[in-house]
């Protein structure tokens, strides 16, 4: 067999080092032919996609945010080594992004109708999966109720409501994604879901 | 009225934070106070009703659009080579690959001795003379579609790529291969020659034909370091899967340089 025949063919300079006996180098090579960026799209495209929603309220400037966001993964992957989570890493570079983003718009409050068309979308869904009429409108109301309600919280109650209970992430893995301790993970959501009773209860 | 202690005490208790002995006394607590457990329903709800969004709320196609270049392009460029290549892209619809050296050069300027100019994009490299031994010795890694992530059948584009090829002292006629994809083609070096040409025929993104056939000669090394220029003409290169690199070889019972 050719010395490089092993080597898959997305990373022949890689598999080049590998043969160079270096172990560092190997381990390098190895661990960054651990993901492509189309395995990390194709799992994290509705992820971020969300999350940009949420925090930009437009669909029009999280398509924007989400293209940034992933031109970023893209040219960040060949320097992730593994050292963290996947999913942390990922959505450290949405968050810093969309943080930076809001702030650069001036904090400016948003209209809360801006969702408005693609609540209806899923609501219709909603709907179309219920299995009877007044629990299908029952419960879209209940979800619109919801998503308005976290649109109205303070931005570091919606992250870290939405990254635990939208997105099922773990205290630690949002305390990296925040860079916060996970001290305060904790009590800022318990904070934030209060704070959400509260707005939905209203 | 749930005091915040209290509070964040339920919020751990729904996520499942809480230990053996802060749940049991927990729940002991929360079977005597009908407040904290109108809480705990109305939390698990929440929580059940942000998860349905965030699963429902799926992206338009538009992202897949818009992020289309970025899936095609396939890895990007390490960050020095990005900032010091004069262009990181082309990538095309073609038939051969065709490789061609000229040596002897000291110099950056674009190779002009070719009747294909016309229709090249040309790409220096920025892979400095390296003094490790173990280090690839030139890389081509300009192959991706970047300025044109929809390339059209019609729309051939050569493109020539110049780079740098450190030889480190002690090497032979058979230390060298180019490789492209996973097809090695050897090098063969023979001094005070000049010129290295080679014809691959790509089809499906491998390499189906080389000429001439028992690989490349001759080839001119002048001093240590030898800048290699290398025309590349492809087809299936244009998925940004395939690279070309020269690389060493240790052939069986030669002694490794260095």
């Amino acid at each position: 067999m050719p010395p490089y025949e092993h080597c898959a063919t997305a990373i022949p300079l890689q598999c080049g080092d590998v043969l160079s006996d270096s172990p560092r180098r190997a381990a390098a090579a190895r661990s960054s032919l651990a993901v492509t960026f189309e395995e990390v799209y194709s799992r994290f495209r509705r992820p971020v996609w969300a999350l940009a929603r949420r925090l930009t309220r437009s669909d029009d400037e999280a398509l924007d945010a989400c293209q940034e966001i992933f031109l970023r993964i893209w040219r960040g992957l060949d320097g992730f080594r593994n050292e963290a989570k996947l999913s942390t890493w990922v959505f450290q570079i949405a968050w810093n992004f969309l943080r930076s983003y809001r702030r650069s718009r001036g904090r400016q409050p948003i209209p809360m109708e801006s969702l408005k068309d693609d609540h209806s979308v899923m609501i219709g869904r909603i709907r179309d999966r219920a299995p009877d009429a007044e629990r299908r409108v029952i419960a879209s109301e209940k979800l619109d109720r919801v998503e308005q309600a976290l649109g109205r919280l303070a931005e570091h109650h919606q992250i870290v409501l939405w990254l635990k209970d939208g997105e099922d992430l773990s205290y630690q893995d949002i305390a990296t994604i925040l860079d916060v301790p996970i001290g305060t993970v904790r009590s800022r959501l318990a904070r934030a879901r209060r704070a959400l009773r509260g707005e939905v209860g209203q | 009225m749930i005091d915040e202690k209290t509070f964040e005490t339920l919020s751990r208790y729904v996520d499942g934070d809480l230990g053996p002995d802060e749940t049991a006394a927990f729940e002991y607590k929360l079977a005597g106070d009908d407040e904290l457990g109108r809480a705990l329903i109305d939390l698990n709800d929440l929580r059940q009703s942000l998860r349905t969004v965030a699963l429902d709320d799926h992206p338009p196609a538009a992202l897949d659009h818009m992020v289309r270049p970025l899936r095609r392009a396939g890895r990007p460029m390490p960050q020095r080579w990005a900032v010091t290549a004069l262009v990181g892209a082309a990538a095309v619809l073609v038939v051969s690959v065709i490789v061609v050296e000229e040596i002897g050069r000291t110099g950056w300027t674009p190779w002009t001795g070719s009747s294909w100019k016309e229709d090249r994009k040309i790409f220096a490299l920025s892979n400095p003379p390296s003094r490790d031994p173990d280090a690839p010795l030139g890389t081509i890694e300009s192959l991706l579609a970047q300025d044109d992530p929809e390339p059209d059948l019609a729309d051939l584009e050569p493109l020539e790529v110049m780079g740098p090829l450190d030889r480190p002292p002690g090497f032979d006629n058979s230390d060298l291969v180019l490789k492209i994809g996973t097809t090695e083609v050897p090098v063969s070096v023979a001094e005070e020659n000049k010129g290295l040409r080679v014809i691959l025929r790509v089809e499906g993104g491998r390499v189906s034909s080389c000429s001439p056939p028992e690989g490349i000669e001759p080839t001119l090394v002048l001093g240590d370091v030898c800048r290699q220029m290398l025309s590349v003409e492809g087809l299936g290169l244009h998925d940004g899967q395939h690279e070309a690199v020269v690389v060493k070889r240790h052939e069986s019972g030669a002694p490794a340089p260095g």
